[in-house]
């Protein structure tokens, strides 16, 4: 049983990298670009330039993706496009909201 | 003893005029007619539309950042609530003949949040700082730049490479904007001023607390520069505090239950109730912003073939447009001259009254079959797709089929920029100071708003012209000459809208009205007690 288990979560290692490569190629290769959005009402070219290097978004995809990857298991989960707050920043301020919700009300 | 039986009839007579022009729809007029003088301290809670994002002006790239920006810093210069540009930490600025450098004569009595002084050499440092940084924001606002040079300590000169007349209209906004630069080197890293930029500015407000997604604490600088026309000193608030609430009827709703006392955006469907609610004051006034429809005109794309674009514009029904789907909030549009702005001509109606015989007979014209083409809307918004509804109707009157498909916001943005988009796409433009910024860029030859991928050399002519003379006649002149040719003779886009700044308060909160960039100038607001 306990080797059943170890397996198991042995085997979530992979499993996990795998989703990761998936969910980081699938938002990668959908239309648009995010540095447009992210320059909101910029548009000189050598503005994004800026913005896409800032971002490492001129590196190839394998290589966004190893840094990407570097940055996740540190802790880093980058800053949210919209509000450029921390990632991990704006979970572990929800968090304490969403088990308070989720636990039965006395 | 005689004043303290006066009082109570003067706070009777502030109430009654208050409750008066609370139950007064003010749309479009100056603030609410109230002769009560206004009295210092108290708090007021500001509902705002998002969550502000960059602190620093030279990072900013978002319209609500400017919300929270106006309250702390000041810039060089600043606007009126006619949209004229007024004297601000300049008290006075000359243009040299030759159009080539600007000098300006600073305050002398103003220090920042953060005890320093505010000078010539802190000016020249803040521009060199948004001119140089890497990824700077404002490096485009101020190209025209070429050195910053310190006469004295109260004087500072802006040599500039070419004569460039939408300067001035730059600095009011955040490439004017002076930051403490001792508050900035204090910080440990730009990320962290960004985000806690306290005691930075000059403003009549001093940043106290920001905490993301919840709220943000403005106190009262005591020691700001403004006075009030009888002289006393602003602010009269000791306390904002700044809520981010995304849903416009909730935030509505804040300012009717009393948990906020002001709002700058009003869904237009909620506008009829709060005008003629009683404890509310409703106010609007034309800004510099506007919607269009925007062809791609590239070799190979249907609106190649300018005489289509034009079919369609005399085919559209922009009074139909503002009623239905702004519930008439707007004014309605042609052109990129907003009501607010200097050049701008209230005769120039060139498509007054649909005209779908007259489209027909355009594209007969040109003799290649019935016009049908596409319109890309942002997907997920219900507003949107109700306009492009409404339009697509309007044009079958014209016997001109328009499919409507929607897309993701990123994805039509990247067509855009490319130009590869068919047929037509509608994305807003939040408006500039200067005639200038709403123009150039979108309709100059390879400019990069220039979506619809728009060349005309008279244009070019024109909008050149305008920059180079500082003469407001000879400007005017020149940009409306080009309007004509880009809206109507030669159509770049088809304009229907120009948006309006809108400002909700309850009635006790006097002092402020709206102006045409949309942000609230705390400093004049004050509660009646």
């Amino acid at each position: 049983m306990t080797q059943y288990i170890l397996r198991r979560l042995l085997l979530m290692v992979p499993v996990a990298f795998l989703v990761t490569v998936i969910v980081f190629t699938l938002i990668r290769l959908s239309p648009g670009d995010p540095v447009l959005v992210f320059a909101g009402e910029e548009r000189d070219p050598e503005a994004l330039d800026a913005l896409r290097h800032q971002y490492g978004l001129d590196q190839p995809m394998p290589v966004q993706f190893v840094v990407w990857l570097e940055h996740a298991v540190q802790g880093d989960l980058g800053r949210s496009l919209r509000t450029r707050q921390p990632v991990l920043e704006a979970i572990t301020e929800r968090l304490p909201k969403l088990s308070s919700s989720a636990a039965p009300r006395s | 003893m005689r004043s303290a039986r006066v009082l109570p009839l003067i706070a009777m007579l502030a109430i009654l005029v208050a409750a008066c022009a609370g139950g007064q729809p003010t749309g479009g007029g100056a603030a609410s007619p109230s002769t009560a003088k206004a009295v210092p301290g108290g708090a007021v809670t500001f509902a705002l539309e998002d969550d502000p994002i960059d602190f620093d002006p030279l990072r900013s790239r978002a319209f609500i950042d400017r919300n929270v920006h106006y309250q702390i810093y000041d810039s060089i210069v600043r606007i009126d609530s006619s949209g004229k540009i007024v004297p601000w930490l300049a008290e006075k600025w000359e243009v040299a003949p030759d159009g080539k450098t600007i000098t300006f004569t600073l305050r002398k009595d103003v220090t920042y949040h953060d005890g320093s002084v505010f000078d010539a050499e802190s000016v020249k440092w803040n521009i060199e700082r948004y001119i140089k940084t890497q990824g700077s924001a404002r490096s485009g606002e101020l190209a025209s730049v070429d050195t910053v040079q310190v006469v004295d300590a109260s004087t500072v000169k802006f040599n500039l490479k070419a004569p460039f007349a939408p300067l001035l209209a730059n600095l009011v906004d955040r490439a004017g904007m002076m930051v403490s630069r001792k508050a900035f080197e204090a910080a440990t890293s730009p990320d962290d001023f960004t985000r806690k930029a306290f005691k930075a500015g000059t403003g009549p407000f001093m940043l106290t607390e920001a905490v993301k997604n919840d709220h943000i604490t403005l106190e009262k600088n005591p020691s700001w520069w403004g006075k009030d026309k009888d002289g006393s000193a602003l602010p009269y608030l000791d306390k904002i505090t700044i809520k981010p609430i995304t849903d416009s009827s909730v935030r509505t709703t804040n300012v009717r239950t009393g948990d906020a006392h002001v709002a700058n955006s009003i869904a237009p469907k909620d506008v009829a109730g709060v005008k003629t609610e009683s404890g509310l004051v409703y106010q609007e006034k034309p800004a510099f912003g506007f919607n269009s429809l925007i062809p791609n005109r590239k070799p190979g794309f249907v609106f190649n073939e300018a005489r289509y674009i034009r079919a369609v514009s005399m085919a559209i029904d922009r009074k139909e447009i503002l009623d239905k789907v702004y519930f008439g909030i707007g004014v309605v549009g042609y052109g990129t001259i907003a009501p607010s702005h200097f050049a701008y001509d209230p005769s120039f109606k060139p498509f007054e009254k649909p005209d779908p015989e007259g489209a027909k007979r355009l594209v007969q014209e040109v003799g290649k079959g019935p016009l049908q083409f596409e319109v890309l809307v942002a997907a997920g918004d219900a507003l949107l797709l109700q306009r492009a509804q409404l339009i697509q109707a309007q044009l079958l009157k014209a016997d001109i089929k328009m499919d409507i498909v929607q897309l993701q916001f990123a994805e039509i943005l990247k067509l855009q920029n490319d130009h590869t988009f068919k047929g037509l796409t509608d994305i807003g433009w939040s408006g500039r100071i200067d005639p200038d910024g709403n123009t150039y860029d979108h309709v100059y030859s390879g400019r990069p708003f220039n979506d619809s991928a728009y060349s005309n050399k008279d244009v070019d002519k024109f909008l050149d012209e305008q920059r180079a003379t500082s003469d407001q006649e000879k400007r005017k002149a020149a940009l409306r000459a080009a309007e004509k040719i880009y809206a109507v003779d030669d159509p770049a886009r088809i304009w229907y809208r120009f948006v309006v700044a809108q400002l909700l308060t309850v009635a006790k909160f006097k002092g402020l009205e709206p102006y045409p960039d949309q942000i609230i100038r705390f400093q004049y607001g004050w509660l009646q007690k």
